[in-house]
């Protein structure tokens, strides 16, 4: 796939840039949220990899904020497609998760036909993305939520809105991850930066 | 005689060497050399017995077979394993000797030669250049094409150990080296490794000497050897096809294919024990060296993970004598510390940090340089590095380095510094703020080096990052780092240290209104007359850099974020400097995150334009009392659309905070409430309430004033309590900071049908109730509870003006002022529209509270008409105020406005009638 165009940078996608909002279980049997924190701690666009914390306060089966650390995939039809290949993810899996964003919705045919791999992602007002929490940060894997599954997400390159599904085969289907870029409560937008050597 | 064999002293033996006797001489060799074979205590005592330069001695001049057998062997005893040993053997000029023995005709006395010379260049203290010496580097090739494998597979060690410099290099490589070793690999297990090590060593960062070994054609017998038994081999192959993969891009077939086996096979020897396993990071590290592809494969094959389960390995070899170890253990640290996730997890390791930290005190700047390159990966937020950093002092030896004339060094450590400030808290900025000082750090931006200056602007932008503590930073000794960032945009042309002031401004800009102030003061100054263009536009029409665009736009958009206070002004600013007119340019810019930010912004503008039309009112209120009847009326509604234009704007605009919050009140909360009480308590009650019997009681007139006196007493009272209570509000009024809860408006503001239709049917209610009287004027004459002011309007013409000025100018005047202008819309601001209208008519109520013998059902619709006359919400809206206010409370709300503002009629037929239409009383 080394056709196609990676996307272009995006102010929200950068280091440091903070994101807040909630997620949602909800199904027959409880009806639970709580608030979550993300924040972008590596992001190379160039390999379609980001990672960062994702903290979970106020979580009903946990006594103290969750932090967990997660590595992203970026679907660029270059490093990433459509599918997951990985994960206990099935093609149908993922076509059924995508489907739940609305931006998804035009790119569903092509997607189902040959994957998307014709699609250009480079252009288009969403980037999709999979999120895979890999460790937790500040507690053991008892503290009461898991990390087997992952995230799929839809990113909004306009505002930095974060929209996630989350697969686990094992958890309550479709909780769904709502986030938005945040100031952190200043007059303005910040933001830092590092690199590598 | 073995008595006596074994009672020989070591002095005896040592004399014995150098005896005239063949076979004594001989006898104390074998002697010797079997006491020392692996004690090293005897080793060392023959060595001071001097029985080095005997031996030797016996090596050079003797011709007897079994002598020089015996010799070379005793040379190598001592030089095996011990330092002092080889020192002594070298000292005493052995080297020359052992390699002309390496020419005899005996084979004993080659290989016994050859043993030995290799025992000597395993040690580091063998000599390098000697080697080169003469026509040495012709004996050696001869050696090296010998039929003896012993002799052939020392000479390539040598070859090994002595090839050091690219002249070496160069030279054995032009002597037909390459071809002799090759042909070496086909030999026995040690001689094809001893050939692989001096080939590595021919070829190491030398990209001729590469392609010439690569042409020879042995590229696929090296290959072939990565899958060799001995893991010595696997390595030194990996490190000869690492070379010639680097000197010779595309040369061979599969090359991408071959990099990753060698970077598997690489990597899997990291598991080796010994000298492999410790070779094996630095061959890794050299291997994947600026070569981002296969650092990635690196990473898919785990690798970085076994090498941190090595990292007690690394660790040792930071702590190496050798320079050349630290610098690899170095590279290696920096390899692993590329990754997020690795920072987090394997590089948490203490056993690693503290030795590495260290290593920037190293006497080798070579090892410096290597160290700092980690050093600024590993010091990054997400490690728990940054005390144990300062606990060892790192910071001070970082800024040290950042004051080196070594520019590689000064940008490694302002590159060190940029990253440890990299979302680090208060505490850290201002530790290394404390030890770098202002003045150098401006220095640093104003470096001669362009990549410097990019670190050190990077740097500054870490460090305004954040809370308004941290921008407050820039502002130290008179706003120094402000100015020379501001200097550097101004003079700088490299987009990379312009993107970097740029991000600076806009973390500035982020801060409070002082620091947006201190911004603005320089993308757009306040000139008197003549506008100037704003720096801003150069980068906003930059086209050659999308991200220079970005964080030009970024920076506006800070300047004129919604929520701040002095964003009316800057906006007005921004738009003289000529900005506005850019961003409309740049709705179609080709770059979508430009594209974006520019629309978010321009929205602010506009949005800020429909605040300032509120504000721009609020201000001419306080220049002209008179006109705040209309005035509040259209405040009132401007902030209404304006809220509405906001509402809208945040809907497409979700980037601002989750509720777009908006300020409509120049009043806080709690300046409401004390002005009201300060304002009922100190003007109105004295004033109209009791104003009249003052006046009475100053005038000492028993018998009620003269109706002249008292209408225009109450001109002068009730235009003191206006003028009191405009001066009163006005004094309250502050900067707009406050914060309005966000409210649904789209309910509030569709449609209007309902409006008019409240509206038709208050004012029908009014005309039917007059008509249902007998008599038009009923309802006016009957005015049973104002008697006194018909008494007013009957009793001549200056009492009658002074009653309708009273009646019809003044009081509307004042009430429109306070309830309307200020209660309500001060109300709205911290409530939904129908609370705050609901409240304001219940506090007018209570404060106008009359008997209870009042007609309720007039009330009603008195209530009725005003709310829906003045606020025109909904029809629901005022008749929820009405039955929960005007229902309760006998709500007096004067007609005189209902008609004043919308029925001429009823207005036409109380002037005809010369009736007051006011129902007040006083």
């Amino acid at each position: 796939m080394p056709g196609q165009a990676i996307p272009p940078p995006c102010s929200f996608l950068q280091v440091g840039q903070a994101f807040t909002g909630i997620q949602n279980v909800s199904n027959s049997q409880k009806e639970e949220a709580w608030k979550v924190n993300v924040r972008l701690q590596g992001c190379d666009i160039q390999h379609g990899y980001l990672c960062g914390s994702m903290e979970a306060l106020n979580v009903p089966s946990a006594e103290t904020p969750v932090v967990t650390f997660w590595e992203g995939q970026i679907v660029d039809n270059r490093n990433y497609t459509f599918f997951t290949g990985q994960w206990d993810a099935s093609p149908d899996t993922d076509v059924k998760h995508w489907s739940k964003f609305s931006s998804f919705l035009p790119l569903s045919d092509t997607v189902e036909r040959d994957g998307g791999r014709s699609l250009d992602l480079a252009t288009y007002p969403s980037i999709f993305m999979r999120w895979k929490e890999k460790f937790f940060v500040n507690v053991g894997a008892d503290c009461g939520l898991t990390i087997a599954g992952f995230y799929y997400v839809c990113f909004s390159r306009n505002n930095g809105a974060v929209q996630g599904f989350y697969y686990d085969p094992n958890s309550s289907p479709f909780q769904k991850l709502d986030l938005k870029a945040t100031n952190e409560g200043r007059a303005g937008a910040s933001f830092a930066s590092y690199q590598f050597q | 005689m073995p008595a006596s064999a074994v009672c020989t002293k070591p002095e005896d033996l040592v004399e014995s060497l150098s005896s005239l006797d063949t076979s004594a001489r001989l006898k104390a060799l074998r002697d010797v050399k079997n006491q020392i074979i692996g004690n090293k205590t005897k080793k060392l005592s023959y060595i001071k017995l001097g029985a080095v330069p005997r031996v030797v001695e016996i090596l050079a001049s003797d011709t007897d077979i079994p002598l020089l057998v015996q010799s070379a062997a005793a040379v190598g005893s001592f030089a095996c394993g011990t330092d002092a040993g080889v020192k002594a053997v070298l000292d005493s000029g052995v080297l020359p000797h052992l390699l002309r023995m390496l020419s005899n005709g005996n084979n004993k006395v080659v290989e016994a030669s050859a043993r030995s010379l290799k025992m000597i260049f395993q040690s580091t203290l063998a000599p390098k250049n000697d080697m080169f010496q003469g026509r040495r580097i012709d004996l050696i090739l001869a050696l090296l094409n010998s039929g003896n494998e012993n002799v052939s597979e020392v000479a390539a060690s040598v070859l090994a150990r002595c090839c050091e410099t690219s002249e070496h290099q160069k030279a054995l490589a032009d002597a037909g080296c390459l071809q002799s070793l090759v042909f070496l690999l086909s030999g026995s297990p040690k001689r094809k490794e001893a050939a692989l090590d001096a080939l590595a060593a021919l070829t190491r960062g030398n990209p001729d000497t590469s392609a010439a070994l690569a042409a020879t054609g042995a590229v696929s017998t090296i290959i072939r050897t990565m899958k060799d038994k001995s893991p010595r081999a696997r390595l030194l192959a990996c490190m000869c096809l690492s070379n010639i993969g680097r000197a010779c891009h595309n040369n061979y077939q599969q090359e991408w294919d071959i990099r990753k086996s060698i970077l598997s096979t690489v990597g899997k020897l990291i598991d080796e024990n010994g000298q492999v396993g410790e070779e094996a990071p630095g061959v890794l590290a050299d291997l994947v060296a600026n070569n981002e592809e296969l650092q990635k494969t690196a990473f898919d094959f785990n690798i970085i993970e076994r090498l941190a389960e090595a990292q007690c390995s690394i660790a040792m070899a930071l702590g190496h004598e050798s320079e050349g170890v630290r610098i690899a253990a170095c590279a290696c640290i920096k390899s692993i510390s590329r990754s997020v996730k690795n920072l987090r997890t394997t590089l948490t390791d203490e056993r690693l940090v503290w030795p590495l930290f260290r290593l920037l005190n190293d006497p080798s700047p070579a090892v410096q340089a290597s160290a700092l390159s980690a050093v600024s990966n590993v010091v990054l937020d997400f490690t728990p590095h940054k005390a144990v950093f300062f606990q060892c002092g790192g910071v001070s030896q970082l800024i040290q380095l950042a004051l080196s004339m070594e520019p590689m060094l000064r940008l490694n450590a302002v590159w060190a510094l940029r990253n440890l400030l990299y979302l680090a808290d208060m505490s850290v900025k201002e530790k290394v703020m404390r030890e770098l000082t202002v003045s150098t750090l401006v220095d640093l931006v104003c470096d001669s080096e362009e990549m410097v200056q990019e670190q050190a602007l990077a740097f500054v932008r870490n460090l305004v990052y954040g809370s308004v503590a941290s921008v407050q930073q820039i502002f130290a000794a008179d706003a120094a780092i402000l100015h020379a960032v501001e200097r550097q945009l101004c003079v700088a042309t490299r987009p990379e240290i312009c993107t970097q002031a740029l991000y600076v401004l806009s973390n500035v800009a982020a801060g409070n209104e002082y620091h947006k102030d201190a911004v603005m003061d320089f993308v757009a100054p306040a000139l008197t007359g003549d506008r100037s263009v704003s720096i801003l536009i150069k980068f906003l029409l930059d086209m050659s850099n999308p991200q220079l665009r970005v964080a030009a736009v970024w920076c506006i958009s800070n300047l004129s974020f919604p929520e701040s206070p002095g964003v009316g002004t800057r906006v007005a600013r921004l738009r003289d400097a000529g900005i506005q007119l850019q961003l409309q340019k740049m709705f179609d810019d080709p770059c979508t995150d430009v594209k974006d930010r520019v629309k978010t912004t321009m929205e602010q503008f506009l949005c800020t334009d429909q605040m300032t039309s509120n504000t721009g009112q609020s201000v001419s209120c306080r220049l002209h009392p008179s006109a705040a009847l209309t005035l509040s009326h259209s405040s009132w509604r401007s902030v209404l659309a304006a809220r509405r234009k906001l509402y809208c704007c945040s809907n497409g605009a979700a980037n601002r905070d989750a509720k777009v919050k908006l300020r409509a009140a120049p009043w806080s909360c709690g300046v409401v409430g004390s002005t009201m009480i300060i304002y009922l308590g100190g003007l109105h009650v004295p004033l109209s309430y009791s104003g009249l019997s003052i006046v009475s009681t100053m005038l000492s007139s028993d018998c009620g004033l003269d109706p002249q006196v008292k209408a225009i007493s109450l001109v002068v009272l009730q235009s003191a309590e206006l003028c009191g209570a405009v001066w009163l509000i006005e004094s309250s009024i502050r900067q707009f900071d406050t914060r309005l809860t966000c409210m649904s408006f789209d309910q509030m503001l569709s449609g209007r049908r309902g409006c008019l239709l409240a509206a038709v049917i208050a004012l029908s209610s009014v005309i039917l109730s007059a008509l249902a009287k007998p008599g038009t004027s009923v309802y006016l004459e009957n005015n049973h509870y104002d008697p006194a002011l018909k008494e007013l309007l009957a009793s001549g013409g200056v009492s009658l003006c002074a009653t309708v000025a009273v009646c019809c100018g003044i009081t509307p005047l004042l009430e429109e002022f306070v309830y309307r202008g200020f209660v309500l819309t001060s109300l709205a601001a911290y409530a939904s529209p129908p609370w705050a209208i609901i409240t304001s008519s219940l506090i007018f109520s209570l404060v106008h509270f009359k008997a209870p013998e009042e007609t309720l059902w007039r009330d009603q619709l008195v209530s009725l008409a005003h709310l829906v006359m003045t606020e025109q919400p909904r029809a629901e809206v005022g008749k929820a105020a009405l039955w929960r206010a005007g229902d309760t409370v006998g709500h007096q709300r004067c007609v005189a406005y209902v008609e004043g503002l919308g029925c001429l009629l009823l207005l036409c037929s109380q002037l005809l009638h010369k009736e007051g239409k006011n129902k007040r009383t006083y």
